[in-house]
């Protein structure tokens, strides 16, 4: 008795646990998250789409609207940033001439986060030495603390002397694909080939959507 | 005569040398090494420098900078913290005996507040490191390209 259970047990044992295994890869194959075809950080949407009403340093006012039908790449900074700032730039300008034609789909903008100094005429000649197609974007305190809300950056004025003052800032870079949405986000350290390698996609998606 | 030629060119070939070398200043123990800064865009005000105080004798302080590249010279400190970048004065800096501290971006870092010219790549200015016990040294800064964050004679050398 015993022993045709201890046989039937095992032929019934196999069955459920080749259809558990066939359950189990089959859930794999569909929730496995896939690796992704991105390098930098991809960004869940989130509750607040990103957006911004500014000015440009041509006195254009701009939203994020505007820009729609190209991959946009923001930081937020200021003109009397010491290190992070120019640094982000001029690596954001080496990202460009390394995506040679797909560059013309890239529009890279700098938000200052310190309207009060960043005057129109010193944010153009500050974001044009990286690269002439660099814009900056100024506004109201009030206008310049909500696009800095909607991208979740956080900054803040630090009294450094009794006339000067530093402004802490995220630093990340926000790419913005061409419907609008935040899709990812690059740190200090991601390298050029990285933010060229996922800027390409983004672009090239833009040339197939284009075509069809 | 013969010896007055040979000062002469002796000088000069010194006065062509210096400045070549001018990137390393020691005074008694202590070396400052490689000082440099980087190039700003045409208006902007604010300019940084960076260097290493090799300390090969006793417990020194770097009380204060000067430098008549800006009208106001301060020594700021930043670093990040939740991915926000901070930036704070430092009132004077202690260089440890028989240690080193480096000034380097997102680190130590002279502010140039008020730049009374833009810096152009391969311009030098002076920065004199006033410190507690060594007195005044002056250095030479080397202005590298606009972004630079690593110079290029450490560049392989990690950060």
């Amino acid at each position: 008795m015993t022993t045709t259970h201890r046989r039937q047990l095992p032929k019934a044992s196999l069955l459920a646990l080749g259809a558990a295994g066939l359950v189990a890869g089959a859930s794999i194959a569909l929730f496995w998250p896939r690796p992704s075809e991105f390098r930098l950080t991809v960004l869940p949407p989130g509750p607040v789409s990103p957006d911004f009403r500014l000015v440009d340093f041509d006195g254009q006012p701009r939203s994020l609207a505007d820009y729609r039908g190209q991959v946009v790449v923001i930081f937020f900074g200021y003109t009397r940033c010491p290190d992070a700032c120019p640094a982000a730039l001029f690596k954001l300008a080496q990202v460009m001439k390394r995506l040679g034609p797909a560059s013309a789909q890239v529009r890279v903008l700098l938000i200052t986060l310190d309207p009060e100094r960043d005057t129109p005429q010193l944010l153009k000649s500050y974001v044009t030495a990286f690269d002439p197609r660099f814009v900056g974007l100024s506004g109201t305190t009030a206008q310049i603390d909500q696009a800095a809300a909607s991208f979740y950056v956080a900054h803040f004025k630090a009294p450094t002397s009794n006339d000067y003052y530093a402004i802490d800032h995220s630093t990340a870079t926000y790419v913005i694909d061409a419907q609008g949405q935040r899709r990812l986000i690059g740190a200090m350290n991601t390298s050029i080939d990285d933010f060229a390698h996922d800027l390409k996609l983004l672009a090239g998606r833009l040339k197939q959507g284009a075509s069809s | 005569m013969y010896t007055h030629i040979h000062r002469l060119t002796f000088l000069l070939a010194l006065a062509w040398v210096i400045p070549a070398l001018a990137a390393d200043q020691r005074t008694g123990s202590l070396t400052i090494t490689q000082p440099w800064s980087r190039a700003t865009a045409p208006g902007a005000a604010i300019g940084a420098a960076y260097f290493e105080i090799v300390n090969a004798g006793a417990v020194d302080t770097l009380l204060r900078i000067e430098s008549p590249i800006a009208r106001q010279v301060e020594m700021h400190t930043s670093y990040t913290e939740g991915g926000t970048m901070r930036m704070r004065p430092v009132t004077s800096v202690d260089v440890p005996a028989r240690g080193r501290v480096r000034f380097e971006p997102s680190g130590l870092h002279v502010m140039l507040i008020d730049l009374v010219r833009p810096l152009r790549k391969g311009d030098r200015f002076p920065l004199t490191l006033v410190f507690q016990h060594a007195g005044p040294v002056r250095v030479e800064a080397i202005v590298q390209d606009l972004g630079t964050l690593i110079p290029p004679w450490r560049e392989g050398h990690g950060q």
